[in-house]
Order: structure tokens, then C-alpha cells, then sequence
């Protein structure tokens, strides 16, 4: 991102686009709060140093404390901690399905855009096709595909090459649910770029570029990627807080996250479990994981009217 | 337009054919069968036979040309996880409790959204358009997973005469719709807010204020058409959110619908099941999304000469 210093000759797209964004209250406070929250899960753990997996029976369910700042679940482990660990692993599967979905949503959007004619129209009916099917369902779908194959290779490395067994079990786990997101998330980012690279194929520095017999893939990837990069920017950081949704809820379902691994949608139904009883299991993590979903959405709404002003209505 | 329609129709039946195609081949590309999920000790001519009794023996082509042949004449085939039952049975029997559960939620979110939307626009920047917007925000980023339980908190505690969880009375319907249909009110909101804010700043809206027609029928009669567009188009995606939300909303209040046996049918490996009900929700989205376009078809006259 641009830095903030004086403009110097005019100012870039980004430049001003930065400062719009910061002007903008709401988008700044969502920003340092998606930093906090980040930083908190990655690092607060080291700090904390808490065991999220270390619990005794008779802590069960206990009221926040001194000594458990958040209280306890089910079965007496320090909430703030699984809290911290659960943020990890459904951050970082939603990172990961979104550096997944973005990259195969970049490479064929602007393939279709670029090829035009009859193959991107082939390509984009494909796209018409997947969407008219729920995400949930082809995510779903998709998890089951890729677990039965992942597992295969788990069974391998555990009993030929003799892996630890817990470790290849947790990430057996983690990695089908990024993909299977991954994998079924990047419809819409394809056409939003596809949109893009079609009008800027038909622009004269393109054609400049063609004449001066440049290869496609450095015309695609250094002279018409690059001018796409907002609208991509925007709808990446719109696409993180759904992915950390679905994941929640394919964890509610019992189709995603399961433990010893745990994630806010995990810690969210476990929570829900104890409801009457003991209202601070399920609020806290809920609590935590819409503050995280509230502040992406800000500020990819922030980042919308910072990078394309004219598009931005109410 | 009748000829814009029927190639509409045309578009909806190739697009479940893709999906019908797509699933068959993704669920047979998962190693391991049905049967050999639990039972390891099954005798290998105990297996063969139960092979052969679902058609799994046949070569790949073979089982795909007998399924199309099967679903075409509206036959799902047989469950593995619910012996002795057919797909059809079972949809036919959940489809109701699902089917009420959604139209409630549909319902929800149209009479929520839509006047308030409305109201927002109407005064706008006010505080009843901020919050409405912010209530709207809200309902967007608190999940079903978390509103669900929450009202069911809410419930236990004030009523008695609504059931936390069950589907006995007609009272049921209330709480999983309610949850399921909150989330899209709030995008309805926000959408017919920005729509009415566009056409309220037509000029043609100027002319009919500044010739002293009252606002009711300004409102009315000559901008919720216009307004309506882009609220129309979600309801498309809208339905897909009700159809996910209700896998979900199902587990939450324990409702006898499609979505269980949709997440049942995953855990148990009931492949027969699972596409079955892939097929029949393609055909609900895309009967839905073909009763949008000709919604907005019907609003805009401008669609109809287009193509």
C-alpha cells in the first residue's frame, strides 16, 4: 500500500486512494481492529501463554475471573485461549481459501477476458452453471472429493512413512476445508475480472503492446493485471470475512473444523450447547467473530469508495 | 418476449444437466464406495451381491447412462444409509417441513426489508435511515448460527407457548423463520434503500412533486417499480441463502427438512441420497432464478426489447 508522504509531480491512484481511506473514520477503525484481531490470534498466544487444551472437569464452566479473564468451557479449559487458537485456524483457513480462490478467480477471468469469443463464452457459461448451485452445496461437495484423496495421502505418510499420527490427522482436517472453500469461492472474483479484461483488452495500449509483438503473457500479466488490481483489492477483502463465515458454518454443521483442532464456528456451536446455563460460552466467541466479520466488511466498504469513488452510492 | 422466455427454460435445463453431470462424476471420484465405509468384514459375495442390487458393479458409463435414464422418467434411485428407501420417498416426505421454513424465511425477509428500506430512503440521512442501515449491518454479520440461538434463549425465557426446538405445532414455523430469513431482509434493506434513493432523484419524480401530486402516490405508482429492480435480482441469490441457511437453521430447531438428510447424507457417504438432493435443489434454483428474470422482465419493458 502507498505510504502517506507529501504528493510529489501529482499523486498516484493508490496515493489518493490512501487518502481517501484514511478520511474515512469507520474504515480506519476497522482496519486497526482486523490488525488487533490478527496480531492478537497470531502472537497474543505467546503472550498469553496459556494452554488452550489443558482444562480439569471441575473448572467447568466457570464465570470470567482473574484467573480465567473470559471464564471456562465445557470441560474447564481457559476460554481466551481457545478463543486465540480458534481465531488462528479460522483465519488462516480463510486466508488460505481466499489466496486459493483469487489466484484461480485472476488466472480465469482474465484468461476468458483476454481469449474472448467463443471459449470465453464457454468459460463464463461454466461460471453461470456452478453459480446456479448454493455455495454451500459445492463446497460441501467439493470437501468430500478432496478429503477421501487427502486422507489416502495421511494413511500413506502415517503408516509408510511414519508421521506423527496426531499431527497428520489435525492438518487432514484443516487442508480439505481451505481447499474445498478455495476451490468452489472464486465464480464471482472471475467474472468481476473477466469484466475488467475484456474492456481493457480493447484499449490502444494494449493494442500498442500486440504491435510491438510482446508474448499475451506478459501483455496479460504486466500490462492488463495490474490495471484490474482494484476492484480485485476490493472484493479480496470482502471475500476473507465470507470465507471465515462458511467456514464457521460448515463447523456448526459437523462438516468442517472437528476437534482437537478448533475454530470460532466450532467454539460457537460447542457454546451453544451450554446456552441456558452459561450465556458467556457462547457469547464471547460469537462476539469475536462478528466484531472480525463487521470490521472486513467495513473496510472493504471503505476501500470501495476509496479506490473507485464513482461507484460508491449510499 | 414469450420467445425470451422459453430460451430461459432452454438455459435452466442445460444448467441442470451440467450440475447433474459435474455431481455424478465428483461423487464417484471419491476413493472408497459407499459400502466400504464401515463394514470392512463384509464377506466379498455379500458385497458383490448388495453391488449389484444398486447398480454399482456396472462400468461407469453404464451407471451414468442408466441414471440419466432414471432421473429423466423421475427416479432418484435407492438410499444406502436408509436401506429399503428411496430417494424420492425420502424428499418427498422433507420437503414440506422445508419448504414451509423457507417461504416463512422468504416471507421474513420481504415484509422486514423491503419497508425498511423504503422508510430509509425516505428519510434519508436521519436517524431513522442511520438506524436502520445499522440494524441492517447487523443483520448481515451476526450468522444464523449465532442469531438461532439467541432468540431461543430470548424464547425460553419470556413465552411458553413457542417450543424452543421441534416441529409438532404450527407455532414452530415462527423462530426458524425468523432466523432464516433476518440475514436477507437486511441485504433487501440496503438494496431497496440504494434503489429508491436512484429514482427518487429522477427528474421525472421532480416533475410529478413539483406538478403537486401527493408523495403516497409518488411512492407508489412511480417508484417502487423502478425501485424494485435490484431487490428483485437478489432474490435469486437470496433463495440460494435460504436454501444453505436452512441446512443450518434445521440443526438449530431440530425441523424434520431436506437440509438434515443433505448433512446426513455427506456424514453417512450416502451417495444416492447426496446427488439426489444436489438435482433437486438445481432444480429449485433454477426454477427460482427463471421466475426472477421473468419478474424482471415483466418490471422493466426495457429488458424485453433489449434481447
Amino acid at each position: 500500500m502507498a505510504t502517506n508522504s507529501q504528493p510529489i509531480e501529482g499523486s498516484s491512484l493508490w496515493n489518493d486512494a490512501w487518502i481517501r481511506l484514511s478520511k474515512n473514520k469507520l474504515s480506519i477503525v476497522s482496519l486497526w481492529t482486523v490488525v488487533f484481531i490478527v496480531l492478537a490470534c497470531f502472537i497474543g498466544p505467546f503472550i498469553y501463554g496459556v494452554d488452550p487444551n489443558s482444562g480439569e472437569l471441575p473448572n467447568k464452566l466457570l464465570p470470567p475471573s482473574m484467573e480465567y479473564p473470559l471464564g471456562t468451557d465445557q470441560i474447564g479449559r481457559d476460554l481466551l485461549a481457545r478463543i486465540l487458537y480458534g481465531g488462528q485456524i479460522s483465519l488462516l483457513v480463510a486466508f488460505a481459501a481466499t489466496a486459493i480462490s483469487v489466484t484461480i478467480g485472476i488466472a480465469y477471468g482474465a484468461i476468458s477476458g483476454y481469449v474472448g469469443g467463443k471459449i470465453d463464452n464457454t468459460m463464463m457459461r461454466i461460471v453461470d452453471g456452478l453459480l446456479a448451485l448454493p455455495f454451500l452445496i459445492i463446497v460441501i461437495l467439493f470437501r468430500e472429493v478432496i478429503s477421501g484423496h487427502i486422507e489416502t495421502v495421511g494413511k500413506y505418510l502415517t503408516e509408510v512413512q511414519g508421521w506423527n499420527r496426531d499431527f497428520v490427522l489435525r492438518y487432514q482436517n484443516i487442508i480439505p476445508l481451505f481447499i474445498a472453500i478455495g476451490a468452489s469461492g472464486w465464480l464471482t472474483m472471475s467474472r468481476i475480472v473477466r469484466t475488467q479484461t475484456a474492456s481493457l483488452s480493447q484499449l490502444e495500449y494494449v493494442e500498442a503492446a500486440r504491435s510491438l509483438g510482446l508474448s499475451h503473457t506478459r501483455i496479460l500479466f504486466q500490462h492488463i493485471i495490474p490495471n484490474t488490481l482494484g476492484p480485485i483489492i476490493i472484493f479480496t477483502t470482502l471475500t476473507i470475512p465470507s470465507f471465515i463465515l462458511y467456514e464457521a458454518a460448515l463447523s456448526f454443521l459437523g462438516l468442517g473444523i472437528e476437534p482437537p483442532n478448533s475454530s470460532w464456528g466450532k467454539l460457537i456451536q460447542e457454546g451453544a450447547n451450554y446456552l441456558e446455563t452459561n450465556f458467556t460460552v457462547l457469547l464471547f466467541p460469537a462476539l469475536v467473530f462478528s466484531i472480525t466479520l463487521f470490521a472486513f466488511n467495513f473496510l472493504g466498504d471503505g476501500l470501495r469508495d476509496a479506490l473507485d469513488p464513482k461507484a460508491s452510492k449510499d | 418476449m414469450f420467445r425470451l422466455i422459453i430460451s430461459r427454460v432452454l438455459q435452466a435445463f442445460a444448467v441442470v444437466f451440467f450440475l447433474f453431470t459435474l455431481t455424478f462424476f465428483a461423487i464417484r471420484a471419491i476413493p472408497g464406495d459407499p459400502l466400504s465405509t464401515d463394514d470392512k468384514s463384509m464377506p466379498e459375495h455379500v458385497k458383490e451381491k448388495i453391488e449389484e442390487y444398486y447398480g454399482l458393479d456396472k462400468p461407469l458409463i453404464v451407471q451414468y447412462g442408466r441414471y440419466v435414464k432414471n432421473v429423466l422418467m423421475g427416479d432418484l434411485g435407492l438410499s444406502t444409509s436408509k436401506p429399503g428407501r428411496t430417494v424420492n420417498e425420502i424428499i418427498v416426505q422433507s420437503l414440506p417441513a422445508s419448504l414451509l421454513v423457507g417461504i416463512g424465511g422468504i416471507t421474513v425477509a420481504v415484509l422486514l426489508g423491503i419497508p425498511m428500506g423504503v422508510i430509509a430512503a425516505l428519510r434519508k440521512n436521519s436517524w431513522i435511515d442511520y438506524s436502520s442501515m445499522a440494524v441492517a449491518m447487523i443483520g448481515i454479520c451476526i450468522p444464523t448460527f449465532v442469531l438461532g440461538p439467541l432468540l431461543q434463549l430470548w424464547v425460553a425465557s419470556k413465552t411458553d407457548w413457542i417450543n424452543v426446538a421441534g416441529w409438532d405445532t404450527a407455532a414452530d414455523i415462527l423462530l426458524p423463520s425468523l432466523t432464516l430469513g433476518v440475514g436477507s431482509a437486511a441485504y433487501l434493506a440496503r438494496l431497496t434503500r440504494g434503489g429508491m434513493l436512484e429514482i427518487l432523484s429522477q427528474d421525472y419524480i421532480r416533475t410529478a412533486k413539483a406538478k403537486g401530486v401527493p408523495m403516497l402516490p409518488i411512492i407508489v405508482k412511480h417508484t417502487l417499480r423502478g425501485a424494485m429492480m435490484p431487490a428483485v435480482t437478489f432474490l435469486g441469490p437470496a433463495f440460494a441463502a435460504i436454501i444453505s441457511g436452512s441446512f443450518i437453521v434445521e440443526t438449530i430447531f431440530q425441523v424434520p427438512g431436506m437440509g438434515q438428510h443433505f448433512v446426513n447424507a455427506v456424514t453417512s457417504k450416502d451417495y444416492a441420497l447426496l446427488q439426489g438432493l444436489v438435482i433437486f435443489y438445481g432444480f429449485l434454483m433454477a426454477g427460482a432464478n427463471l421466475l426472477v428474470d421473468i419478474a424482471l422482465l415483466l418490471l422493466n419493458p426495457r429488458l424485453r426489447d433489449a434481447t
